[in-house]
């Protein structure tokens, strides 16, 4: 049975991580040099960062959506499509089941029926004690950790951490506040607040959040769009893609075209940007909102 | 009814003042900084204050749009509820509003572009093609009320199942369109306004000359008739006019389904009694319904992150209302109208078809177990299991077969059983509330915060359901569980759900594709000592039903008949409800709450030729059986890896069939 070996192996690693003895893991992790672990991810944020630690995952959820949500990094076209995110295709991850399943709380409601067939390991952004951002630094680690790239995750946590001081010197002295939404129709918009990596990216940098009203598990709230005049100081960063025909419908909408931030021209948008995912979709948001915003920076200064 | 609130007038002057004060907190909460210049930044802003124009554009627009749409949706249920003679009919039950939200989900997709021609004439294309379709299936039987409203329950729940697999596979591009589609009133101009004003204006005309001859049905058809009306004429205008109205509603503020149903209702119940009276006056309380529950909305939501839709809203405030008024709403006796309804020619030899039924249920499901997706190199191809695969098929394709396969033998006896106690082909699992209840409790289970529960879904939906079994005998033991009166009830119920449901959508919140997939009906998490206990229960529960065929036959003769004949008809009405129960709750724990098995089943076995009640339930088993085992088999493997909810795939053949069928009526 050529089944065995990986699955002794896999079981190992299993032993290793519930023991959390490094020695362990470090034998198994030696023993499995000869062959990389197959590593399956339902979760973007799982896939995004193992792409971006130099890992090809044998099997990522839904890449269509990925595709036209997440955008980066790209998806190797070895990796193969293991269907919808909360319903991995169990018929198919049986059939060769990948050494390790990377999911997500959000989209777990069975774990033990998932790990009859192969360890299934939560690693999430979210739904953790910690902030946003360590516990987002805390997950490349972890994942670093599992893959043995523990040295590519070091370097992209350091990067990230240069880019986020790099854009606080940028922004530095930055005064008036700014709500950041992306729209889901014409009337309505999601506006980010703690609890994200929109809200990281306020809590490292002197940009205000205009928004202070509760915020749900993700960290926005969904919200019509007159609410985003309480404050008419404030400046809008619209996160793209609009959603189909809303950039024509706001030409109608007399709300939006009335808002102070719009008349007075204080209104910008940035590309498309998963802001639910991991340290590469942060440093895309940060590097979009320091092109948008610096330019207002510097004209405080002068 | 005590003589003092014999007219709607204090009912309407009540909800009148509610409006008042809460418009008068509303204003004082959302714009106490413009307090004196309300009328002035109502009707004419100052260009230059945001405040002003928030109010001008959003606030006020917003009051006029809630009271225009709830006066149309009302004038529309009224005149569907007067020329099909018929309570439960209102444009969601007639297939109008999923037609416009399927064209509008379709065309957001699709055809981006059509889009700019505005969305309500796309809305409206669909609400028409859906009544284009009724019409077409009821048609040849001169569009006779039970099959009008049969059909538009089909078409509504085809159209819907379409709908809900393309939410599936389409969350983040149209979370605006769940907005839209649980009826968020938000204005952004005065576009909307006038767009129903003159629309509702030009309907009122049109429904004027109508009035006379709609009038007359209150006596009998036949009295009608000889009264030289055209009924078909007359039904065709008076229904064109209902949707019309409807989709014109649809299209500006999205799906508002309580008010069309509940107005007339209450009109009628509060004392209007001659049609004119019952119209006038349904408009005046839907449009007061709609304010209300509208303005009660604005109150809430600075306090939430999440968007609560109006709409939603109003089936959520409305269905307690409805339980209440149930017990002292008037409608005709308990004896059921089956004379209108169906007629089948009957075929010989049924015993030999129900062999070939089992037969073909039993391949169905070697079938489906032997042919799936294998992997081969770096993808996956399709593939005949040998028996090497045996590990693959007992653990993992074995448990969703055998689960689909029991569900759907649950819910076909539970609809049969339901059809048959109540006369009512538009009886189903799903419109006694039962399975609403269940999928109720297991929401709220999902929606408690992650992990903090040693609760299960089990315990969870068996309280929702024996929380809707309560309801229902509470509210129906007074009348002997009368079969229209608890079919209303039902309704009730079920509509409180469809609320949560939207609520939980429109919210924007992630898990709603988990929810999504598990009401559509998915065996995803079946495993194998679930499947046999369910399979168990199932077997259990189908043994104790056969037993009851003489009452099966009886009680469709009417409650008097089945009394004359010995049976007492209470007990057995208490009995055959309660078996219901179980199996519902035990089919939609496993599968979700889907009505479509429930409802098609029966009808499919009567049309195979089935008529006597243990020929009939046999036939509805296996076919249910072999629907959902074929259901689940084609959402495995049709869009592989991606799977479709069992559920809806038994939707869409179901709907298919039993469409046909109507046409050869």
């Amino acid at each position: 049975m050529p089944r065995v070996r990986p699955f002794i192996l896999s079981l190992a690693l299993v032993v290793a991580w519930l023991t959390g003895s490094p020695t362990l893991a470090n034998t198994a992790l030696a023993d499995e040099a000869q062959r990389s672990p197959r590593i399956a991810a339902a979760n973007w944020t799982a896939a995004e960062t193992l792409i971006a630690l130099g890992v090809t995952p044998y099997a990522v959820s839904d890449i269509p959506n990925y595709n036209a949500w997440v955008k980066a990094p790209a998806i190797p076209s070895a990796t193969i499509d293991i269907g919808l995110r909360n319903e991995p295709n169990l018929e198919l991850l049986a059939q060769h089941p990948p050494d390790l399943l990377l999911s997500s709380a959000l989209f777990s409601r069975d774990n033990a029926r998932l790990e009859r067939l192969m360890p299934v390991r939560m690693i999430d952004g979210f739904y953790t004690d910690q902030p946003f951002f360590e516990a987002t630094i805390a997950m490349t680690r972890q994942i670093g950790e599992l893959t043995g790239h523990q040295a590519q995750a070091e370097t992209l946590i350091a990067e990230t951490t240069r880019q986020l001081e790099a854009a606080s010197q940028a922004l530095k002295g930055i005064d008036t506040p700014v709500y950041i939404v992306q729209f889901s129709d014409a009337q309505h918009v999601r506006v980010f607040g703690e609890g994200n990596m929109v809200g990281t990216l306020f809590a490292r940098t002197d940009l205000e959040n205009a928004w202070t009203g509760p915020t749900n598990a993700w960290g926005y709230a969904s919200i019509p769009i007159d609410r985003l005049a309480a404050h008419p100081e404030a400046s809008i960063v619209v996160i793209e893609p609009y959603p189909r025909q809303v950039e024509r419908e706001l030409d109608d909408n007399q709300i939006w075209q009335h808002l102070p931030a719009v008349r007075e021209g204080r209104l910008s948008s940035i590309d498309p940007v998963w802001p639910y995912g991991g340290l590469i979709s942060l440093q895309r948001l940060v590097e979009s909102m320091v092109d948008v915003m610096a330019p207002v920076a510097k004209d405080n200064h002068s | 009814m005590s003589p003092r609130t014999s007219s709607p007038l204090w009912f309407a002057l009540a909800l009148g003042l509610l409006a008042l004060g809460l418009g008068y907190a509303t204003l004082t909460l959302q714009f106490g900084d413009l307090s004196g210049h309300w009328w002035q930044a109502a009707v004419s802003p100052d260009d230059a204050s945001i405040r002003q124009i928030v109010m001008h554009y959003t606030f006020a627009p917003r009051l006029v749009v809630a009271l225009l749409s709830g006066a149309a949706l009302a004038l529309a249920g009224c005149l569907m509820q007067q020329v099909l003679r018929n309570p439960l009919a209102s444009p969601a039950t007639l297939g109008v509003t999923s037609g416009a939200q399927l064209a509008l989900v379709v065309a957001t997709l699709w055809a981006p572009g059509w889009m700019l021609a505005g969305r309500e004439w796309i809305a409206l294309i669909g609400g028409i093609a859906a009544t284009l379709l009724v019409f077409a299936l009821s048609w040849k039987r001169r569009l006779a009320p039970m099959v009008v409203v049969l059909s538009g329950m089909v078409v509504g729940l085809y159209f819907s199942a379409i709908n809900s697999a393309l939410l599936l596979f389409h969350q983040e591009s149209l979370s605006g369109l769940f907005i839209w589609g649980s009826g968020a009133l938000a204005q952004d101009n005065w576009h909307d306004t006038r767009f129903l004003l003159v629309r509702l204006a030009i309907a009122l005309v049109l429904a004027l000359p109508l009035l006379r001859p709609l009038a007359l049905l209150d006596l009998e058809e036949e009295g009608a008739r000889s009264l030289g009306i055209s009924l078909r004429k007359l039904r065709f205008a008076a229904l064109g006019l209902g949707i019309f109205i409807t989709a014109c509603v649809v299209s500006a503020v999205g799906l508002i389904g309580f008010i069309g149903l509940a107005s007339p209702a209450i009109a009628r119940l509060s004392g209007a009694r001659t049609l004119p009276q019952r119209l006038v006056w349904s408009m005046i309380i839907g449009a007061l319904l709609l304010v209300v529950t509208d303005l009660g909305v604005q109150q809430l939501s600075p306090f939430t992150a999440s968007m609560l839709p109006t709409g939603a809203m109003t089936a959520a405030l409305g269905a307690p209302l409805l339980l209440w008024l149930l017990p002292r709403l008037k409608i005709g006796g308990s004896r059921p109208t089956p004379a209108t309804g169906l007629t089948l020619p009957r075929r010989a030899d049924p015993q030999r078809r129900l062999w070939l039924l089992a037969a073909l249920t039993l391949i169905g499901a070697l079938l489906s177990l032997v042919l799936g997706f294998m992997l081969s190199g770096s993808g996956a191809h399709p593939s005949i299991a040998g028996p090497a695969d045996w590990g693959l098929i007992l653990e993992w394709r074995l448990p969703r077969v055998a689960t689909a396969a029991a569900a759907g033998l649950m819910l076909a006896i539970a609809g049969t059983l339901l059809q048959r106690m109540t006369g009512n082909p538009m009886a189903s699992p799903e419109v006694l509330g039962i399975s609403a209840g269940v999928a109720i409790g297991v929401i709220a289970l999902m929606l408690l915060p992650l992990g903090i529960a040693p609760l299960s879904g089990s315990v969870t939906g068996f309280c929702g359901a024996a929380v809707a079994l309560l309801v229902l005998v509470v509210s129906n033991r007074r009348s002997g569980f009368a079969p229209e009166r608890l079919l209303l009830t039902g309704i009730a119920i079920s509509s409180l759900l469809d609320a949560m449901r939207a609520i939980v959508l429109a919210s924007d919140d992630p898990r709603a594709q988990q929810l999504l997939s598990w009401l559509g009906g998915s065996t995803y998490y079946a495993s194998l000592s679930s499947s046999a206990w369910i399979v168990v229960i199932a077997l259990a529960l189908f043994a104790l039903t056969l037993p009851l065929h003489r009452w099966l036959t009886l009680l469709p003769l009417g409650a008097p008949t089945a009394k004359a004949l010995g049976m007492d008809v209470d007990r057995s009405r208490l009995l055959l409800l309660t078996l219901v129960a179980l199996l519902t709750v035990a089919a939609t724990l496993v599968i979700g709450p889907l009505s479509f098995i429930g409802l098609m089943a029966p009808h499919m076995a009567r049309l195979m030729g089935f008529h006597g009640a243990r020929h009939q339930l046999l036939g509805a088993s296996l076919l249910g059986m072999l629907v959902m085992i074929l259901a689940d088999w084609l959402g495995r493997n049709l869009f592989f890896p991606y799977q479709l909810p069992a559920g809806l795939i038994a939707a869409l053949i179901g709907g298919v069939y039993f469409m046909w069928g109507l046409r050869r009526l």
